[in-house]
């Protein structure tokens, strides 16, 4: 514990309460479950591990879990800057409106937009209507899984570029536009590079969450085994059957990647303090 | 500003403009629209009917406790973190910080499984658990643990950085006053933050309602029992009673309605203590 | 090829931030356009520059009228207040910046632009900080590259917006110096704004006064200090004692509402004589209050009842030391070099 303090410092009361109480608040909601499903994931021993998580199926759910939230992603990076830059920069009725609705995926709960989505969708559906004759299929498709991923991870992207674009300096601007840049040399040269980090933070964030999404997706997927089964399913269906040991096995692949993201997201940030220091 | 002369109807800003409207319009209007509409389908009457009845009323209930019962765990979890971590001198903060990343990176499922896993039926503290006839997993109290695992973070991480910002002077000055530390919190330090406190609640109780995964997986499924509105709402579904599910949808869309408004509000207002 | 701005009118909704501007600048002048904050001279810098539209009157750079070019047609070079360099670029970047976005046919080659860029550099006594990055330079040296930047495009106009404001008083008259002698070297046509007429009294060939979106008064420093044109010129540009004249040719500082005023006159401090016994039939007598010494003057404040206020006197530090005055002391005044001006505005 002496090395989170090197000594207190000032008047004011409270750590050793405050710091306890949170210390054992995450050692028991947080730690102690983690260490859980890692100790059950190995429970049988490191070679049955190996097996559950290098299995056809589950390779095959990561593979799709994978793609689909990558390629969702991607569309939110180039959406979600889209739709900030078009927030923020400018001027049209309802912008408000649907500044405030960027979060609804936020607040809507993941099984309601899940429904939702796939009804939308369907043959029968409103959209669904009109694509399906031209042969896109978007139910019990990985494309449907896409589209579900796409709706659940856009505001994470809007939301990281928002602030610097709003905060972004008019008057370096200005100066471009006085020496000689077009708008497009402006935005291409000036910017773009600045917004960059922001964009990485909103994809990776979107990533990591379209990895482990669960609700949205289970409706519109029709979980079929090695073409639209995502990772999460796939540990469901292991705990329908009660078998605690291969979903906590590939819950801890899981888990290590979404570790890794934070990992990542953390560089990013490093990266960008270490850069653009003023 | 000036710095285009002419900006043509044809332009980039127009193309923009219609891209974003149709964005929301696929992502964001349809699925709404589409819950309404389908929770009227046949009707007001049998709207009502959907969501009058017991079942949904033992859902919204079981949805409301343990909603509560986590925000207001998360809320003192919250106090208490950011106040050792920004009223001193504190050199953990980067492994606190990534610990409170955690639960928003985990998939919901996984959530549900660490649980069973811990405290289910197989495990040696669910045989202690079912030695005493205390039931978490499949009961109430395994849906409150889930759910305050999922919103753990959110009031947490939107003190810190206000906090932070606003420093420890004023609490230094109440103190050497002769205040005491309760009455200094009470009466200096929550005032100041009460707009991001508030901000972090309603982003926690609109995640705590709405969680579904996880509550999935420990919840049992136990129909009047351990449903939540949104288990509910799967059930009905899977049940190809879609009237009925998305008119118990329509519910959950009221509320996420309301969360915005209410966000939305407390962000205009008071962007300045919000530190956004 | 210098500047004519003609009748030019700015509005901010309903307020009217220039009112029928009009004014030349020489090729080659070097001019202040001084005023105090919020009196519309950023306005029109911004405008001239394109950065701000202009609802009436024109522009004319070179002889050419402008108010429908945009910025990046206008051939000037813009030097910003807080810099505003590019901070994801380098110094050599930032200032090769104008040249590379130029279209294909202008573009200078490669070898050309870092040519240009390496003379710029050392013109603005930088050659060390091609590599660097802005948020390695210190304020100053940041506006130099700024400096350099803007002049890369080789403009007709050179146009600077309060831009050593941001910056240490020391720095601040280095840079100063340092800009004048560029100027010389350069003779570009130039129009720099400050709210500090000290500034604009040490650098401009002319300055421009600027209040409430009008021009005041257009003249050399000389012009403008000797020869104000109105009370807020006067007041603007130095310290200044006013009086007001009753028709009994007393001058008084307090004056009774009912009283009935000739006019107001205005005395520098520094012309404000002090001595032992009255020298002259206008003189007055008052009480020394308050002396503070200040570098390379003295300043002294006389409370006088005839004039019924405080009269404010800059008397040179080594006269003042030879006399021994003190406070507390009964002195006469004698108010040389006074400038009248209408009961309520201006020259007569």
């Amino acid at each position: 514990m002496s090395k989170f303090f090197s000594k207190k410092t000032g008047i004011i009361p409270g750590f050793n309460l405050t710091f306890s109480y949170t210390t054992i608040y995450l050692l028991i909601l947080l730690i102690l479950p983690l260490i859980g499903i890692l100790y059950t994931a190995f429970g049988n021993g490191f070679s049955s591990f190996k097996e559950i998580i290098t299995s056809d199926r589950v390779i095959a759910s990561y593979k799709i879990s994978f793609m689909t939230a990558l390629f969702a992603a991607i569309v939110n990076a180039v959406f979600g800057t889209i739709i900030a830059w078009t927030l923020v920069r400018y001027k049209f009725p309802f912008r408000k409106l649907l500044d405030a609705l960027v979060d609804l995926p936020f607040a809507l709960p993941t099984a309601v937009a899940g429904i939702s989505l796939a009804t939308l969708f369907s043959p029968e559906g409103w959209i669904g209507k009109i694509i399906t004759p031209l042969h896109i299929n978007a139910v019990n498709s990985q494309l449907g899984i896409t589209i579900a991923l796409i709706f659940i991870g856009f505001p994470f992207v809007v939301r990281n570029v928002q602030p610097v674009l709003e905060e972004f300096d008019k008057e370096v601007e200005e100066a471009a536009a006085i020496l000689g840049a077009n708008r497009f040399q402006v935005f291409k040269k000036v910017i773009f590079p600045n917004i960059v980090p922001s964009i990485l933070t909103g994809f990776t964030l979107a990533f990591a969450r379209a990895l482990g999404e669960y609700g949205s997706v289970i409706f519109i997927s029709g979980n079929i085994p090695f073409e639209t089964e995502i990772t999460p399913l796939l540990i469901m269906a292991q705990l329908d059957q009660f078998d605690y040991a291969g979903a906590a096995a590939i819950a801890s692949a899981l888990l290590g990647i979404a570790l890794l993201s934070i990992f990542i997201l953390n560089l990013i940030q490093y990266y960008n303090n270490k850069k653009f220091v003023r | 500003m000036a710095l285009q002369k002419k900006q043509g109807f044809f332009s980039v800003k127009t193309l923009l403009i219609i891209l974003t409207f149709l964005f929301f319009f696929i992502m964001v209007f349809l699925p709404l629209a589409l819950v309404i509409h389908e929770g009227f389908n046949k009707g007001v009457a049998v709207y009502l009917e959907s969501i009058k009845n017991d079942e949904v009323k033992s859902a919204i209930k079981l949805t409301l406790i343990a909603a509560s019962v986590s925000v207001i765990l998360n809320t003192t979890f919250g106090l208490s973190t950011a106040w050792f971590m920004t009223k001193f001198k504190f050199k953990g903060k980067t492994l606190y910080n990534t610990l409170l990343d955690i639960p928003f990176s985990i998939s919901p499922v996984i959530v549900g499984l660490m649980f069973v896993v811990l405290l289910g039926r197989n495990s040696k503290i669910g045989q202690i658990l079912e030695a005493h006839d205390i039931k978490i997993i499949f009961a109430l109290p395994g849906i409150i643990l889930v759910t305050v695992f999922v919103t753990l973070p959110f009031i947490a991480k939107e003190l810190i950085p206000l906090m932070q910002e606003q420093g420890k002077e004023e609490e230094e000055a109440a103190l050497s006053l002769g205040a005491s530390g309760w009455k200094t919190f009470l009466k200096v330090t929550l005032p100041n933050i009460k707009w991001g406190l508030l901000y972090g609640i309603i982003l926690c109780s609109a995640r705590a309602v709405g969680e579904f995964g996880a509550v999935s997986v420990v919840s049992g499924h136990i129909r009047g029992e351990t449903n939540t509105i949104p288990l509910h709402v799967e059930i009905l579904y899977n049940e190809y009673e879609f009237t009925a599910a998305f008119a118990v949808a329509t519910i959950l869309v009221a509320f996420a309605i309301v969360t915005l408004i209410v966000k939305t509000i407390i962000e205009r207002k008071y962007s300045l203590e919000l530190k956004k | 090829m210098g500047i004519q701005i003609k009748n030019l009118v700015k509005k901010f909704g309903d307020f009217l931030a220039l009112d029928n501007i009009s004014f030349d600048v020489k090729p080659g002048e070097l001019v202040a356009l001084l005023g105090p904050s919020g009196c519309g001279k950023t306005t029109l810098l911004r405008t001239i520059a394109g950065i701000e539209d202009s609802d009436g009157g024109e522009i004319l750079l070179k002889g050419r009228e402008t108010s429908d070019l945009n910025p990046s047609e206008r051939n000037v070079g813009f030097v910003f207040q807080h810099f505003a360099l590019f901070k994801n670029m380098t110094v050599f970047e930032n200032i090769a910046f104008g040249l590379n976005v130029k279209p294909k046919k202008e573009r200078l080659s490669k070898k050309e632009i870092e040519e240009r860029v390496t003379e710029l550099l050392s013109l603005v006594q930088m050659d060390w900080a091609a590599k660097r990055y802005p948020s390695q330079l210190s304020g100053g040296q940041r506006q130099r590259i700024a400096l350099a930047r803007a002049l890369a495009i080789r403009p007709s106009v050179l146009l600077l917006d309060e831009p050593f404001s941001a910056l240490d008083a020391k720095v601040r008259q280095e840079l100063r110096k340092w800009l004048r002698k560029l100027h010389e070297d350069l003779n570009i046509t130039t129009i720099f704004v400050t709210h500090d007429q000290e500034e604009a009294l040490e650098l401009a060939d002319k300055i421009v006064i600027v209040n409430h979106g009008k021009i005041e008064q257009i003249g050399t420093p000389e012009e403008v200090y000797e020869n104000p044109a109105s009370p807020f010129v006067y007041s603007f540009i130095g310290n200044v004692n006013v009086f007001h004249k009753r028709y009994d040719g007393s001058l008084i500082q307090a004056a009774e509402d009912s009283e009935e005023l000739k006019e107001k006159a205005y005395i520098r401090p520094h012309d404000v004589v002090i001595s032992v016994a009255k020298e002259r039939k206008d003189d007055v007598k008052g009480v020394i209050s308050h002396i503070r010494s200040m570098r390379s003057y003295v300043y002294l404040e006389i409370n006088s009842s005839e004039v019924n206020g405080l009269i404010e006197a800059e008397i040179d530090r080594n006269k003042f030391n030879e006399s021994n005055f003190q406070v507390g002391d009964e002195i006469y005044v004698s108010l040389e070099n006074v400038k009248f001006f209408g009961a309520d505005s201006y020259s007569i």
